[in-house]
């Protein structure tokens, strides 16, 4: 909290030095304004009149917000799903797989699709930059095929909040993680019934969760290696690989105590959509505005009457879910068994409760953690990293995906490289297909077989 | 340069009580002049003589004054036999070395290491241990459970930093063993052994906090890549940090490696610090990111090949403090109890004797002051 004060002072620092005429000399940070209370702009001298005041940032904002990317800049389509037994509508987004055509031919090699949940007071939308990195990074490491990319605003988030503001006011803060893990499972299969029904390539699924998504996406796991499988086969045996994105059960439920005072000191409107960006990137919520254009927008709307934006998801409605939210969570993550190939990103520490401290000392999940030192950011990406992209902030936090997408593009990639092994390699390699032929080699030369 | 004299083991009372009054590094007395060049007289009891004498016999054996301005004489073995104990006596009072005394520490380890073999030759009896990650209180019991280094020859496998408190102690401390004892002691290098592990696990971090600059980190992280990577045992026993490689099938390709290197990210060298064995028969994908899994097949034919007993190895935790693998091909021992402080798991040693007879010696944690409370910060949001 007090870090958030900090912030909270120094945009109003900032924001005294404007009114004075001081230049705070970044035009990143100019025209912030981080604390919402209208006050009246000062910044020519004189006073303008309430009215006019309103009508200037309505038109500054108008025009701002058309300068926004789309979601469009960043995935192929966003299909609305429909659950007919509750009437509930989710929104989705797709990046579509992108298959070289030589490979559409060869059988063994299927569509790789990373299927993102995100976490509480997030959107869809916070893996638009990752989704865009993904694409990128695997033209710039020669990746044979590029992995396509599914998410959707979980219930009672952005646009699945406003798509049931009349036909489901109430499920919207039904937010059990029971409820969360049937609308995954509602979602997913949806999805695959819509793109891979025909069955003729199925894909590969790898299962991307960050924060409270990660929970969800670990229980649905967990619970589907232990027999209670609430897929059709067809659709769990395509799940290859599940990566959280910084969560620990313990720090995550240790964190929830201040949860309510944080709430209460976030601002409860913004007068523009700009301001709300601003008010993410100053607080250190998010470091990186490529990222927080696109995804903030989604967590405010703006009110018709007074043009002012509030935000989508009251948060603190959630509460009485927060602590069975991460209950097991650690447990379950390391006890799921290697079909599952698993990793965990973390930021800033490498703090592991218990659970995953012996998990991880075993071996049984791959830990990758990114940290704000740029001395560690460079050296924490691999080898086979030559070329890394200025679209990464160089600050990072708990939205590391939308903070240094191009790096956690690199990591997962790796990571599905290594454990999916037909799905996704580098043409450079040429000499080895995949890396289950590989293995196939050595276990030959070696004349033993996995039995 | 191997003597037999007796390292002074610490009271572990005493040592506790000095513990508590943990003083900063470097520069904490100035008294004392320049003793470069003191032509001091070797005792083989000198560290109890500067215990049951004060401030005459500190000054011969440089404990308790800046030690920085103590130099290893090349020249001259006595000082720096007397520099060496007084290093590890401070040491082992869980006090880290001036940053002027690594640098001469580093620099010599780098004499004595350089000449060591990929392979390092490790006869009988010996005693072997797993990880360490810092936990230098642990590391002292390990001393007092197997015997104190020199009487006890002694073959660590990697990881003595990160994750625990004291990697700069626990580090330093082996490393001045191993140039005060060379013979007695070897370390190979783990995985942790690296400057990429080190800069997100806390070494790098635990350096900064102690020495105030990276300079220490760049020292030490410099030095590791002149640790050997194995050691054989009586031409029977296999010891490395990690596991078996898919490119290496008999350990004459290991002694074609060049290891004076960073820990590579994939290929033979990072295998043997990283592999894993497992249930699954032949060669599989590691969990971790790095290395392979090798099964009872790939075990029982390097055993075979190379005439081996067993392969000894550290790198997974293992709640007992050993364990056995293919079914007794390959044994993993780890020697940091309750580990990072809260895994709750046993320790072990493994002596070996004479006649190659294998004997494990399990621990708990020791008993200490406590750690320092470590203030770990939550975040203002986490949903």
């Amino acid at each position: 909290m007090s870090d958030f004060q900090r912030k909270l002072f120094q945009n109003k620092l900032l924001k005294a030095e404007h009114s004075l005429g001081f230049d705070a000399g970044d035009d990143e940070t100019e025209d912030s304004f981080g604390d919402l209370t209208p006050l009246p702009n000062l910044r020519n001298g004189r006073r303008h009149s309430i009215e006019e005041d309103h009508d200037s940032r309505v038109k500054e904002d108008k025009e701002y917000v058309e300068k926004l990317p789309k979601w469009t800049d960043f995935f192929d389509n966003n299909d609305i799903y429909r659950d007919t037994n509750s009437g509930y509508c989710f929104q989705t987004y797709y990046a579509e797989p992108i298959l070289k055509e030589r490979m559409l031919a060869d059988t063994f090699n299927n569509p790789v699709i990373f299927v993102a949940h995100h976490g509480a007071g997030s959107s869809g939308l916070t893996f638009a930059k990752l989704a865009e990195s993904i694409k990128r990074q695997v033209g710039i490491q020669s990746y044979d095929s590029t992995p396509g990319l599914f998410t959707y605003d979980m219930r009672g988030h952005a646009n699945t909040m406003m798509l049931n503001q009349d036909t489901g006011p109430k499920l919207n803060y039904s937010v059990s993680i029971e409820q969360l893990c049937k609308d995954f499972v509602f979602v997913l299969t949806q999805f695959y019934n819509s793109h891979f029904a025909s069955g003729s390539c199925p894909p590969s699924i790898f299962l991307l969760g960050h924060s409270l998504g990660g929970s969800v996406l670990t229980k649905i796991v967990y619970e589907m290696q232990q027999g209670v499988n609430p897929f059709p086969k067809s659709i769990s045996d395509l799940i290859k690989g599940l990566i959280m994105v910084d969560i620990v059960e313990d720090t995550a439920v240790s964190a929830l105590d201040s949860m309510d005072s944080y709430l209460r000191g976030v601002p409860k409107q913004f007068l523009t959509l700009k301001d709300a960006i601003d008010w993410h990137i100053n607080t250190g919520m998010l470091n990186n505005r490529k990222s927080a254009i696109i995804s903030v927008p989604a967590l405010v709307s703006k009110s018709s009457s007074t043009s002012v934006y509030h935000w989508v998801t009251d948060l603190s409605k959630t509460s009485p879910y927060w602590h069975s939210w991460f209950t097991g969570l650690s447990s379950h993550f390391i006890h799921i068994t290697n079909a599952v190939s698993k990793m965990l990103i973390l930021v800033n520490n490498d703090y592991l409760d218990k659970n995953l401290m012996i998990g991880q000392m075993q071996g049984r999940y791959q830990l990758l953690v990114f940290h704000n030192n740029q001395l560690q950011l460079k050296n924490t990406l691999t080898t086979q990293t030559q070329t890394i992209s200025s679209e990464d902030s160089d600050q990072l936090g708990h939205f590391v995906h939308e903070d240094i997408p191009d790096k956690v593009a690199i990591s997962i990639l790796e990571f599905v490289e290594r454990n999916d092994y037909q799905d996704l390699f580098r043409s450079e390699n040429a000499t080895i297909n995949s890396k289950t032929d590989m293995l196939n080699k050595l276990n030959a030369k070696w004349g033993v077989g996995k039995k | 340069m191997d003597l037999d004299s007796d390292v002074q083991m610490e009271d572990a009372i005493e040592q506790e009580d000095e513990l508590q009054t943990n003083v900063p590094v470097s520069n904490k007395q100035e008294s004392g002049g320049n003793r470069d060049g003191d032509d001091t007289v070797m005792s083989n009891n000198l560290i109890a003589a500067t215990e049951a004498t004060d401030t005459a016999d500190q000054e011969n054996t440089g404990v308790g004054k800046p030690l920085q301005q103590v130099t290893i004489s090349t020249t001259n073995p006595k000082t720096q036999i007397n520099t060496l104990d007084g290093w590890i006596q401070q040491l082992s009072q869980c006090k880290p070395l001036s940053e002027e005394s690594v640098k001469e520490l580093c620099d010599t380890a780098i004499d004595v290491l350089k000449d060591e073999e990929n392979v390092q030759p490790v006869s009988v009896p010996v005693t072997i241990c797993g990880d360490i990650h810092g936990q230098f209180h642990d590391l002292m019991e390990l001393f007092k459970i197997g015997g104190p280094c020199p009487d006890t020859n002694y073959l660590f496998m990697g990881d003595y930093v990160d994750r625990g408190y004291y990697s700069v102690e626990t580090v330093s401390y082996l490393v001045a063993m191993k140039v005060r004892y060379p013979k007695r002691i070897t370390i190979l290098r783990g995985n942790h052994e690296s400057r990429q592990i080190t800069q997100v696990y806390g070494f790098y971090d635990e350096c900064f906090r102690k020495y105030g600059s990276a300079n220490v980190w760049k020292l030490f992280t410099d030095l590791f890549d002149y640790f050997p990577i194995t050691a054989l045992v009586d031409n029977s026993i296999f010891c490395l940090h990690g596991g078996l490689s898919p490119m290496i099938e008999t350990i004459d390709q290991v002694r074609e490696l060049n290891r004076f290197q960073e820990v590579p990210h994939e290929g033979p060298m990072c295998d043997l610090l990283w592999s894993d064995p497992d249930d699954r028969g032949g060669w599989g994908i590691s969990p971790r990111g790095a290395g392979f899994t090798f099964g009872q097949d790939i075990s029982e034919q390097f055993n075979h090949t190379n005439g081996l007993s067993l392969t000894a190895r550290a790198h997974q935790l293992v709640m007992e403090g050993y364990s056995w693998s293919h079914p007794d091909l390959v044994v993993t021992i780890f020697s940091a109890p309750n580990y990072c402080y809260r895994c709750g798991n046993q320790a072990a040693i493994m002596e070996v004797d004479e006649n190659l007879n294998r004997d494990f010696l399990q621990y708990d944690p020791s008993i200490r002051p406590g750690e320092p409370t470590v203030t770990r910060k939550t975040p203002d949001y986490f949903l």
